[in-house]
Formats: structure tokens, C-alpha cells, sequence
């Protein structure tokens, strides 16, 4: 499992490095294939009307005018080493991972990006709970009682929920709950150690309307998953067992069901934390999302590159834990990963194909020398 | 499904409901209810109506205490006052730095006069014109008590020549002083800004390469804001500047909050034109545009620091709602907006093809996509605002008698220039702003009628005057001989308002203004006149009356509309009136009741 | 022992109600409550399934859903269900079953996964083992032993074991009584060595003819019966078989296609449903296979054996 771990870690790193070297190249490569030279670029972080000399002091600042190699090396080299800024009159250092310093207000990203997380987190958190738990039992009550008023209605009300956009739902909910009756006014945000009971209220409804797109589309999965299993041959064996059709729906029935589910959600929290950008503009939460969409706005390219790092960070990270979730869960998947788990007749020094086949070809082989040298009627050696 | 109509049905009709919000500007503007231009302060004083901030103080009170919120729909370009441009930020940065100028506070074009900031009086002038003196009051202290010198200024603007480090503030030092290659005092720990001097602990002297009448209007900026040398952390100052103003900052959050307290070590005296009324600032940053709207009529917040006016939706409503519309002003908003039209790119190279386009432009319809008569602006024909030195409402091409448009003398111009039949140009606008949008679009219908074609252009508003309109070689690979446009001047007078625009000597590879690239040599050795040291501001502003008429005769610009801005003042803001040195309300003077 | 015996049982039409009675130890299950239908499932009478591996819940240990099946009948603890599970996986024939009983079913090979499902099935010691194609997806060594397992078992348990298949080969090895069942009707049935030795319905002659024997000289081919099975929505009328049957002729006029032949008893414990006289039917399968009689019952077992044991 260890092995399997550090395989992933590794392939994560390789992956960020490929990540960043995309966003390098949109961000440089493509203008400068329309034409634009590293001045025209450094003018848009000057003010307006800048002198010539002016746009090519700051062209030397951000170092715009070396090779794009060297810049990029730049960039690595200050994730793992940190960096030093000029910051007047005194250069300042910037501890690894340091993803520089913004173009424009020329203050560090990685403190910025790490001041916008817990925002981003206590909203995808919250919106998660809410969802998942309001989605699922949805989907679940939708799918035991398919076909009837209330599969119906839950089904007509998920498909609102998952066409109905955002910044509508949002915009909506804020003109009603905020303005009409202001029972949710949209302050600023507040974090949940300065007062928690304003950090929860200011959050109620993005929450909602954040959770309201995702579980529509959960209940609609639920429900579809759901009657996949509750279709599933097992399902038929425990009822021969004679178990009550409540034990069969809850230990049976919904936790092969929620598997999927709960790889999805893993996928789903790690793209959200990486910043619900719709969310937040709609609900002006100083998250990720928003940071995002600002520092596109302004072309800020530490910046730019400081969130996509993040998010691919964190959508790669959700992977991994998905993958090792599912392990946890489906026992068939688990002993691909992990031969040893409870197998009597693995020993553990070989890999993963090769104990995978061990109990197969160690039983056949067994019952097929008992079969050989079974007498005519007694299956006697078979069963020792 | 019932629901799922239901659903539908509430969604189309929001759709619809806001839509028409959006487009009913001019439809719904047609009765006030108020007066629009009233004459006097006395209708408007203590009692709100429409457009009682334009010419009047609404609300006047000294009473203090409460917390005065602003909001932004972005950020700041900074707190550093040697590394703002923004005109908000301007106006905001007066409540804790002053220069050693500042505008007078008072409404209408009583604000467009300097007065002394820090300084002791505004600047004398050498008899050469290259030598201006200024005296800084004794006894002022910063935020933690220490003293104010003319040394502090000094440094303060040597630091904005480090343009690695403070890029945003204007250029005009590194322009006039005799030493633009000054690398700033974080490079050149050793040497100094040679041709700024301190006689004394509280004189400051700028010695000018050339003679610069308007320089008092230069040092109104905040660059001039005296900066202790000891406490300048650079690119970081912009956390915590020193203050010299009637509030300091105790928290900033960077792009999400500022709060300000009351300055304990601030006089009157310091700045006359500041107060110091609220217990309490807070500007909440990168707020949704249309939220702020609703939290400003909802009395959450009391400014929009933005100060470009409200959006489409909150708009409509204002102008329909008797109620809101009393607190509402189509203030003035130190801006025209309007159309370059470029004299290089052929056939416009000829003069009479550009006048064409002058008599064929259909400008109602343009002052609509702009907001109408009260959020877009007034109908113009002229560079010069209204309320400017030298301003006289001359219209050269029938832009107020035949608003929808001459095409009489417009095909007669064509003929002239060769073309009859009209002819086929590119015209760049920025697509992010929805009033350009819609004007080119109607720009292009109008100039249709009488042959010519316009091939539309959008590119992004970061990057437009650096990249694309603002790049001459962009514009004649691409034959942008139209560009949208605006221009809001530095300082309210001629200069401030021409130079850039039309002044050949103005023109620039990137970040270029004078898109029209006029180089005019009347033009020109107008401006050189209108630096000569002995002429009086009458004189100077005759001048710049001339220059005006110069270019537009040359038809380079096509004017479209003295801007207005619908500005919302909540009934709990006091003193609020609209500032013309930035066209949106004067934020040092604000206070907060109830 | 005690016996099942299913009548009646069939489909009108388009609906799948079931009408008639099925009864176990004298009680009708298709009146009783369904709460009470469920107390006997897995308690008097068990099943187990064709594919095991999909039968089996891939979540839990095997141990862990023998457990369950013993505890919802018997209030013991879960060591004591734990002990019953590695009991049974003994008594079925699988080695180390105190290992073996943590490990799950994907873990098992095929015919020790339809030896743990015949565990679970016989966990609360039932009176009836229902068998849905339980070798079908076994290979052939495997198949004889699940069989052979099936068998001591019943005699060892004493439940009685109805075997729903369509392989021949496994009623000819292991049943007592056999019913052949054609769209959802009874067609014919009787004793094992009865049916097999005397066919008297034209689809059980044409199942035996196309099976093929390694007895027999390979010159003659195999005839299959012709065309399809119906569609159970849309049973052909009369008798279902009509359609693919070869001696409609013989039973003269429109009979065959109008009438619902009804199973009768033509002989001690042999019952067919077929309109043919019971003389026409000894005929045909006369010509059908000659080989019949040189056949002695004996001979079936014996090459059966031979089967098994290679």
C-alpha cells in the first residue's frame, strides 16, 4: 500500500510540473505568437500613460525580457528554494513554496492563496454536508419508491437544480433572502475563529446555492445507482435469505450503491476547493474562485500560476484519497492494491498481478489433483 | 410537471423582468420629477432631491461619529500614494495623505481651483519658469507623532521613480525634472534627486527642464504626500502608509478590506479641506458590481467607491422610483467619452473623409448605448469639458443642432475626400464594456447610411492601450481608423484634458492616448505657447480654447458625451455633493448620521 | 422427507400472477402474508443461485453472510453464527475453513463459491434446497462434484432438493423425480429412469435426441428441435409446443392448435400433456431411437460414473 502511495505521490509531482509548464506557455507562448513583445506585456502592470522608460523598468523587474527558460526555471527554482524580491528598500524573502510575486500589487501569492482557502474550504465544506446528505437520501428514497409522486417530483426538482444556473439560483436567492426579507444579509465574510455564528449565517446561502446544483445532480446519480444494485444478483440471494427488506436496502443495497458516489464526491470536493468561482463572484466571498477570476482579470501570471498549481493540486490530491477510498470500500479493488489484506494463501513478497492469481491457481490446482485421484464414487478427497 | 413549470415560468419572467430593467433607460428618464439643472444651491440644501449633490451639499452636518462603509467592485491600484492613478483611489487616498496641493472642497466648478494641501500656499514660479518654491506648514505631524518635513516630500517623490517597484503613479516628474534617469533611492542609496532641493527643513524646490504652468495641478497628486524615509517598507507600504490625513489605517486586508480610524495626530489645519467626522471607515473590496448596488440602496453600505455610477438595473429603478430618486445624482462625471478616429489610416488620412464621419455619426443613438442623457451624459462637440479654462460650446459639425446626424455635409465630405460612395475601415472598441459594445454597434449603423462600413473589433479593456489602440503600429497593420474612447484628464483644465489626446509630442509606441495621431504643427506650438511662464491662467486657458477648436477642425475625435454618472447617496451620508476633479462624490468631507 | 409438489402453476397470458397453490408442508405460500413467506425464506426452504460470484455480496466476507443468513432465523450470538459458518464451509468440502471463512467470494474459486452459496443455503438446516442452474457456470470436474456435494447433502441434512436445469447430463445424475417444463407449462413428468428410458411428450424426445451420447456410433446426426422458443408474452395458443411439433399431423384436425392439451397420467407416476394416445407416442419414440433398446437402465449409472471420474 506504501509502494502504491509513493507511486501516486511521484506521478502527482510529474503531473504538477507538466500542469505548469502548460499555464507557462498559454500564458507567454501564445501572445507572443500573435506579436506581442515582453514590453507590450510588462505595460499592462504600469499605470496609465507610463513613459517608455517606465514600462521597461518594470519589463527588468518582473524579469519579462529573459528567455522563457530561464524564467520558468525561475519559478521552479522559487517553489522548492524560495526566492528574493526587491521590494525597495530592502529585499525580501519569500520561503518556499513561493509562487512569487503578484504583477500588480507585487505582495506574495502563496500567503494571499493561503488567506482565500479557509474561505473556499468553509464554503465547499458546508456545501458538501449539506448536499451530500440531502442528495443521497433523495436519491435513495427516489429509487426504492420509483415511479410513484414522489420519485417524480424529487426527479422534476433535481433536474431544476442542475440546469438552473448559479449565478441565477444565487442572484435569486440573494434578491429574495437578502434584500426582500432580510433574513441573510450578504455581509462580508467572517471567519468562523473571529464569530461563528455570523461565519455560518454570511455563509447560508451560497451554501445552499452551491448545494442545491450539487444535489440535484447527487440524487439524480443516487437514484440511478441505487437501482443498479437493488437490481444486482446479490440482492436477489439476500432476500432468499429471508432478511427484511430494510436490512436488504441498508446493508445490502446501499453501500455497493454509494460506492460511485463516493468516488465522485471525492472528485467533486477537490475541484471545488480549487474554488467555486461562481459561487463566490456571485456571493463576493473573498475565496480561491474569486481570486482566480481577479488574477485572470488582470493578467497576473504569479498569481495564475499560484492557483492552477493549487487547484491541480488539490483535484489530483482528491484523486489519490478517491483511489484509496474505493480500495477501502470494495474489497475486490482492495486486494488488487493490497495482496496481503486478510489472504491465507498469499505471501506477501510478490507484487500485486502475481498474488492476484495465487489464490486462483493455488486452489485449481488443489481440486484438480483431488479429481485426478478421486475413487469412482466418494468425493472424500475433494473435501479435505 | 406542475413544479417544473412553475419553476420555468418564474424564470422567464425574472429573465424578462430584468432584461427590461436593463433597456429602459432612456424610456423611463423621460420625467424626472425633480429639476435636472437647478439653478442655485439654496433649492437643494439639507433637503435631498434629484441631483441636489450636483450643485449643492446634501445633508451638511458636522455632527460625528458611526461607520462610513465604502465598497469596490475590485481593488485598489494601491494605498501607496506614490503608486495610485485610479481617480477613486485619488479621492480616497485624501483621507489619509495630503499633498502639497489639493482641490478646493466644495460642488461644481468651485472644486476645479487648487488650494494648499500640506504646502503653505500654492507654488511661486521663477521668472524663467523652471524653478517652483513651496513652503510646507510648520508644526504637522504624522499618524504616530513624528514631524513633517520638506525632506519627508523630497523622498517621497524620489521613490516614485523606482518604477520597479511603485508602477502605477503618473509620469509628469520623470517628464519636467531635470533628472528622469534617476533610478530612485532604493537603487541609489548613496545620490539623490538632484533637481528637487530642501533649502530648509520646510521649503521644497522643483527645478523644471522647460517652463510647466500647470504645475501646481502636478503636485496635487499624492506622490507629493510626504513619506518618512525611516518607515517606507517599498512595495509593502502600501499596508500601512504613513498618515498624514484626518484618518490611519488599522487593518488592510489585501483585496478583501481596509479600516480606517481617526488620526489623533491630525489638525484642521493639516488639510482645510478634509474632515474628520466618522468614528469609523471600512471599504469592503471585490464586491459583486450588482450586489453593491443593492447593499447601497438596502443602506448596508453608504458609498460606491467606484464612483462610474450604478449599474444598468439599479438605474432603471432609481429613475422610476420617486423615493429613490430624490437621492439619486447625474452628476458630472469628468470624463468625455468619445471616438478617435485615426489620421494615418488611409482614406482618413485625408481630412475631409474624418469630417465625413463627424457629420455622419448618429449621436442620440450613441448617447443612448452610453446611458442616456442622465447616466450616459450630455451630447457633446467639443474636447474641452464644460466648467474647463477656454471651454466655449462651439459645433463645428451640427452635433447639437442635427443630432441624429448631418448627411447632407457628410456625403458632401466624402465627395470631397474622394470617396462618394463612402469606403471600409476597421474600428476597435473594448468588449468588456458594454457601452462601447453597444455604441459601436450603432456607430456602425449610422455611418452605414451614407457608405461607410465599419468592420468591428472587440479586445480586452486591460490591454487596449497598450496592446492594440493604443499601439500605432497595431492600428495601421490593422487599419483601426476608428477607436472608442475616453479620456479623463489628470487635472481639470485645458492641459490636463488635450495634451495627451492631441498633442503630437504625445504620441507613444504603446499606452499611446493621441490615437487620432494628430502632429499638428499649429497644434503643437499652441501647447509650447501655453507654456510661457508670463501668461496669466486666462491667457493659458484662451490658448487652450484655441487648441480645442485646432483639433477639432482637424476632426481626429469625434466627441460623443460629456459624461454623467447616476450616482445613489443613501439618506444616512452628510455632506455629500459631487466633486469635479474626479466626477463622483468628495470622499474626505463624507460623514455618516443615524 | 417431505415432498413439494408444484401444480398448477402457470401464466395467463401477458400478467405473471400466479394462480393456483404452492404448497410447502401443507401450507399455501402464494396466500400467506408476505412477512410470513419471508421467516421461511432461508429457514425452510433455501436457494441458491446460478452465478455465484455475482450471487455473492462482494462487500462481506463469506463467513460474514453465512453469519447473517443463520442469525436472522436463530437468535445466537455472533460468535456462535461465526462457528455454524465455518462449520457449514466444512461440511461442504472446503479446506481451512477457519482461514477461509474471512476471505471474500471474489477471493474463492468457482465451484468453492457454489460451495459456499450451498452452505449459506443449508445454514438454517431447510427443508427445501432450491437449486437455479447451480453448475451451469462450473467446468465439468467441478460440476460432478457440486453435484456429488448436493447429494450427500441432502441425505445428510434430509431436505428435499428441487434442481432447475437444462442440462440433461445433471438430471440424468442426480434425480429422483423430473418435470419438464415448455413456456411456462408442465410438458411432462414422472420418474427419472421413467422419463429418460419412456419419453411420451415430443419435446422431451426432441431434448434426448439432441443430446449427444458417447455410446452410440457417431453416424447418426443429431436433430435438433426446429425453430425457437416462444416468447412467454405470447405463448402460441393450444398447446405451446405446437409450432415445433413433427406429429401435429397425427393427432388429426385442428386439435393441437385450438386445444390446451392437460398434463394426465399415463402410466403409475408418469404424467404427460400431449394429445397424442399413449400408443402413438410408445410408437414414435420406437422410431426415434432404435437404440433404446439395447439399452439397459444399469448402463446409464455406469457411464455416468465413468464421466466423473476422469
Amino acid at each position: 500500500m506504501i509502494a502504491f502511495v509513493i507511486r501516486r505521490l511521484l506521478t502527482t509531482i510529474f503531473l504538477l510540473i507538466v500542469v505548469s509548464m502548460i499555464t507557462f506557455g498559454i500564458f507567454f507562448l501564445i501572445p507572443r505568437l500573435a506579436g506581442q513583445n515582453s514590453a507590450e506585456l510588462a505595460a499592462q502592470y504600469v499605470g496609465r500613460n507610463p513613459t517608455m522608460s517606465a514600462i521597461l523598468q518594470m519589463e527588468a523587474k518582473l524579469g519579462l525580457n529573459d528567455p522563457l527558460v530561464v524564467q520558468y526555471w525561475r519559478f521552479l527554482k522559487g517553489i522548492v528554494v524560495g526566492a528574493h524580491y526587491d521590494s525597495g528598500p530592502s529585499q525580501t524573502f519569500c520561503a518556499p513554496p513561493c509562487f512569487g510575486y503578484s504583477f500588480r500589487t507585487q505582495q506574495p501569492v502563496w500567503p494571499q492563496m493561503m488567506a482565500a482557502l479557509p474561505v473556499t474550504i468553509s464554503l465547499a465544506a458546508g456545501a458538501a454536508l449539506i448536499w451530500l446528505t440531502t442528495g443521497v437520501s433523495i436519491g435513495v428514497l427516489s429509487a426504492l419508491k420509483r415511479g410513484t409522486v414522489v420519485d417524480r417530483f424529487s426527479m422534476a426538482i433535481a433536474l431544476a437544480g442542475v440546469s438552473l444556473p448559479i449565478f441565477f439560483t444565487g442572484l435569486l436567492s440573494l434578491e429574495l433572502f437578502s434584500y426582500k426579507w432580510p433574513l441573510f444579509p450578504n455581509d462580508q465574510y467572517v471567519a468562523i475563529t473571529a464569530n461563528p455564528l455570523l461565519w455560518a449565517r454570511n455563509l447560508v446561502l451560497p451554501w445552499i446555492t452551491l448545494a442545491f446544483l450539487y444535489a440535484a445532480l447527487y440524487a439524480r446519480l443516487t437514484r440511478a445507482s441505487m437501482l443498479e444494485t437493488m437490481s444486482e444478483d446479490y440482492i436477489r440471494t439476500a432476500r432468499a435469505k429471508g432478511l427484511p427488506e430494510r436490512t436488504v436496502i441498508a446493508r445490502h443495497g446501499l453501500r455497493p450503491a454509494l460506492t460511485p458516489i463516493l468516488t465522485i464526491f471525492g472528485m467533486d470536493l477537490g475541484l471545488l476547493l480549487g474554488g467555486a468561482i461562481l459561487t463566490e463572484t456571485t456571493f463576493s466571498l473573498p475565496g480561491l474562485g474569486q481570486f482566480t477570476v481577479l488574477a485572470i482579470q488582470n493578467q497576473d501570471f504569479p498569481e495564475i500560476m499560484g492557483v492552477v498549481m493549487l487547484a491541480a493540486f488539490f483535484i489530483v490530491i482528491a484523486n489519490l484519497v478517491v483511489d484509496i477510498l474505493y480500495a477501502v470500500v470494495d474489497p475486490r479493488v482492495r486486494i488488487s492494491l493490497w495482496p496481503c489484506w486478510r489472504s491465507a494463501t498469499c505471501t506477501c513478497s510478490s507484487g500485486p498481478t502475481t498474488a492476484w492469481s495465487r489464490p486462483w491457481t493455488g486452489s485449481r490446482s488443489t481440486w484438480s489433483e483431488a479429481a485426478r485421484s478421486a475413487s469412482s464414487v466418494s468425493p472424500a478427497p475433494a473435501r479435505a | 410537471m406542475t413544479s417544473r413549470r412553475t419553476l420555468a415560468i418564474t424564470a422567464c419572467a425574472l429573465t424578462a423582468g430584468l432584461a427590461l430593467a436593463a433597456c429602459s433607460s432612456s424610456s423611463t428618464s423621460s420625467s424626472p420629477g425633480g429639476s435636472s439643472s437647478s439653478a442655485g444651491t439654496g433649492a437643494s440644501a439639507g433637503n435631498a432631491s434629484f441631483n441636489a449633490g450636483v450643485t449643492g451639499v446634501v445633508n451638511p452636518s458636522t455632527k460625528k461619529g458611526g461607520t462610513l462603509t465604502f465598497a469596490n467592485s475590485s481593488t485598489p491600484d494601491s494605498f501607496d500614494g506614490g503608486n495610485e492613478y485610479y481617480a477613486w483611489t485619488l479621492n480616497f487616498n485624501r483621507l489619509y495623505q495630503t499633498p502639497l496641493t489639493t482641490y478646493k472642497s466644495c460642488p461644481g466648478a468651485c472644486a476645479n481651483t487648487l488650494v494648499p494641501g500640506i504646502a503653505t500656499a500654492l507654488g511661486t514660479v521663477s521668472s524663467n519658469g523652471l524653478v517652483w518654491t513651496y513652503h510646507i506648514k510648520q508644526g504637522l505631524k504624522y499618524e504616530d507623532g513624528s514631524p513633517v518635513t520638506a525632506q519627508d516630500v523630497k523622498y517621497a517623490v524620489e521613490r516614485t521613480y523606482d518604477r520597479g517597484v511603485l508602477a502605477n503613479g503618473p509620469s509628469y516628474f520623470q517628464v519636467l525634472l531635470a533628472d528622469p534617469k534617476y533610478p530612485g533611492p532604493y537603487k541609489d542609496k548613496t545620490g539623490d534627486l538632484t533637481s528637487v532641493t530642501t533649502p530648509d527643513n520646510y521649503t521644497i524646490q522643483f527645478h523644471l527642464t522647460a517652463p510647466f504652468p500647470d504645475f501646481n495641478y502636478v503636485v496635487a497628486f499624492p506622490q507629493t504626500a510626504p513619506v518618512p524615509k525611516a518607515k517606507d517598507t517599498g512595495s509593502n507600504y502600501q499596508l500601512h502608509p504613513m498618515s498624514t490625513g484626518p484618518y490611519m489605517f488599522s487593518s488592510v486586508q489585501l483585496n478583501k478590506q481596509a479600516t480606517l480610524v481617526p488620526n489623533p495626530n491630525w489638525t484642521q489645519n493639516e488639510d482645510t479641506e478634509a474632515r474628520q467626522l466618522p468614528s469609523k471607515i471600512v471599504i469592503d473590496l471585490n464586491v459583486n458590481a450588482e450586489d453593491i448596488d443593492n447593499r447601497l440602496l438596502a443602506g448596508d453600505i453608504q458609498v460606491d467607491s467606484q464612483g462610474a455610477g450604478v449599474q444598468a438595473a439599479a438605474r432603471a429603478k432609481l429613475l422610476s422610483t420617486p423615493s429613490l430618486q430624490k437621492n439619486t445624482d447625474a452628476a458630472p462625471g469628468n470624463r468625455l467619452w468619445f471616438v478617435y478616429i485615426n489620421s494615418k489610416v488611409a482614406p482618413l488620412n485625408n481630412v475631409n473623409c474624418r469630417q465625413a464621419v463627424e457629420y455622419a455619426a448618429n449621436k442620440t443613438d450613441l448617447q443612448t448605448a452610453y446611458g442616456g442623457p442622465y447616466a450616459g451624459g450630455a451630447i457633446g462637440s467639443t474636447l474641452l469639458l464644460p466648467g474647463m479654462g477656454g471651454f466655449t460650446p462651439f459645433d463645428l459639425y451640427n452635433a447639437k443642432s442635427q443630432p441624429t446626424g448631418d448627411l447632407t455635409k457628410a456625403k458632401a465630405a466624402l465627395t470631397a475626400c474622394g470617396h462618394a460612395s463612402g469606403f471600409t475601415t476597421g474600428a476597435a472598441y473594448r468588449s468588456d464594456r458594454p457601452k462601447e459594445v453597444a455604441g459601436a454597434t450603432a456607430l456602425q449603423a449610422a455611418l452605414g447610411r451614407v457608405g461607410i462600413t465599419l468592420q468591428l473589433h472587440g479586445y480586452p479593456a486591460g490591454s487596449y492601450y497598450t496592446n492594440f489602440a493604443g499601439a500605432p503600429n497595431y492600428v495601421h497593420q490593422h487599419n483601426l481608423g476608428i477607436d472608442f474612447g475616453g479620456w479623463a484628464p489628470d487635472w481639470p483644465d485645458g492641459y490636463g484634458m488635450l495634451d495627451a489626446l492631441v498633442n503630437g509630442n504625445a504620441i507613444t509606441p504603446t499606452g499611446n492616448a493621441n490615437v487620432g495621431e494628430l502632429n499638428d504643427s499649429t497644434v503643437n506650438s499652441l501647447f509650447t505657447k501655453a507654456t510661457t511662464p508670463s501668461y496669466t491662467v486666462a491667457q493659458q486657458s484662451a490658448i487652450f480654447g484655441q487648441i480645442d477648436r485646432a483639433a477639432m477642425a482637424q476632426a481626429v475625435i469625434l466627441p460623443e458625451v460629456y459624461a454623467k454618472v447616476l450616482l445613489y447617496r443613501p439618506p444616512t451620508l452628510t455632506n455629500v455633493y459631487s466633486y469635479s476633479p474626479w466626477g463622483m462624490y468628495n470622499y474626505a468631507v463624507l460623514g455618516v448620521s443615524g | 422427507m417431505t415432498s413439494l409438489a408444484i401444480m398448477g402453476l402457470h401464466q395467463q397470458g401477458k400478467s405473471t400472477d400466479i394462480t393456483g397453490q404452492i404448497r410447502l408442508d401443507d401450507e399455501d405460500l402464494v396466500s400467506a402474508t408476505p412477512e410470513r413467506v419471508r421467516r421461511l425464506r432461508g429457514n425452510k426452504m433455501a436457494m441458491i443461485f446460478q452465478d455465484p460470484l455475482t450471487s455473492l455480496h462482494p462487500y462481506y466476507t463469506v463467513g460474514a453472510q453465512i453469519s447473517e443468513a443463520y442469525r436472522v432465523h436463530n437468535k445466537v450470538s455472533k460468535q456462535a453464527a461465526l462457528k455454524r459458518a465455518v462449520d457449514m464451509l466444512g461440511r461442504v468440502g472446503i479446506p481451512q475453513p477457519a482461514v477461509r471463512v474471512d476471505d471474500y467470494p471474489h477471493q474463492f474459486s468457482g465451484g468453492m463459491r457454489q460451495r459456499a452459496m450451498i452452505a449459506m443455503a443449508l445454514s438454517c438446516d431447510p427443508e427445501l434446497l432450491i437449486a437455479d442452474e447451480p453448475t451451469t457456470a462450473l467446468d465439468v470436474t467441478v460440476q460432478a462434484q457440486i453435484l456429488d456435494l448436493i447429494v450427500d447433502l441432502q441425505g445428510e441434512f434430509g431436505s428435499a432438493v428441487i434442481i432447475i436445469t437444462h442440462d440433461l447430463g445433471v438430471v440424468a445424475e442426480v434425480a429422483d423425480e423430473i418435470l419438464v417444463m415448455y413456456a411456462g407449462r408442465e410438458a411432462e413428468g414422472g420418474g427419472g429412469e421413467e422419463v429418460f428410458g419412456h419419453p411420451r411428450h415430443p419435446y422431451t424426445w426432441g431434448l434426448l435426441s439432441s443430446m449427444p451420447r458417447l455410446d452410440v456410433a457417431r453416424v447418426d446426426r443429431l436433430r435438433p428441435i426446429p425453430g425457437t422458443p416462444p416468447s412467454l408474452i405470447n405463448v402460441p395458443p393450444g398447446c405451446p409446443f405446437h409450432p415445433r411439433c413433427a406429429y401435429v399431423a397425427e393427432v388429426g384436425g385442428d386439435r393441437c392448435r385450438t386445444e390446451v392439451p392437460r398434463l394426465l397420467e399415463s402410466g403409475p407416476g408418469h404424467k404427460e400433456a400431449c394429445h397424442l394416445t399413449l400408443a402413438k407416442k410408445q410408437e414414435i419414440w420406437e422410431r426415434l431411437s432404435p437404440r433404446t433398446a439395447a439399452e439397459a437402465e444399469p448402463e446409464v449409472e455406469q457411464g455416468a460414473t465413468e464421466v466423473e471420474a476422469s
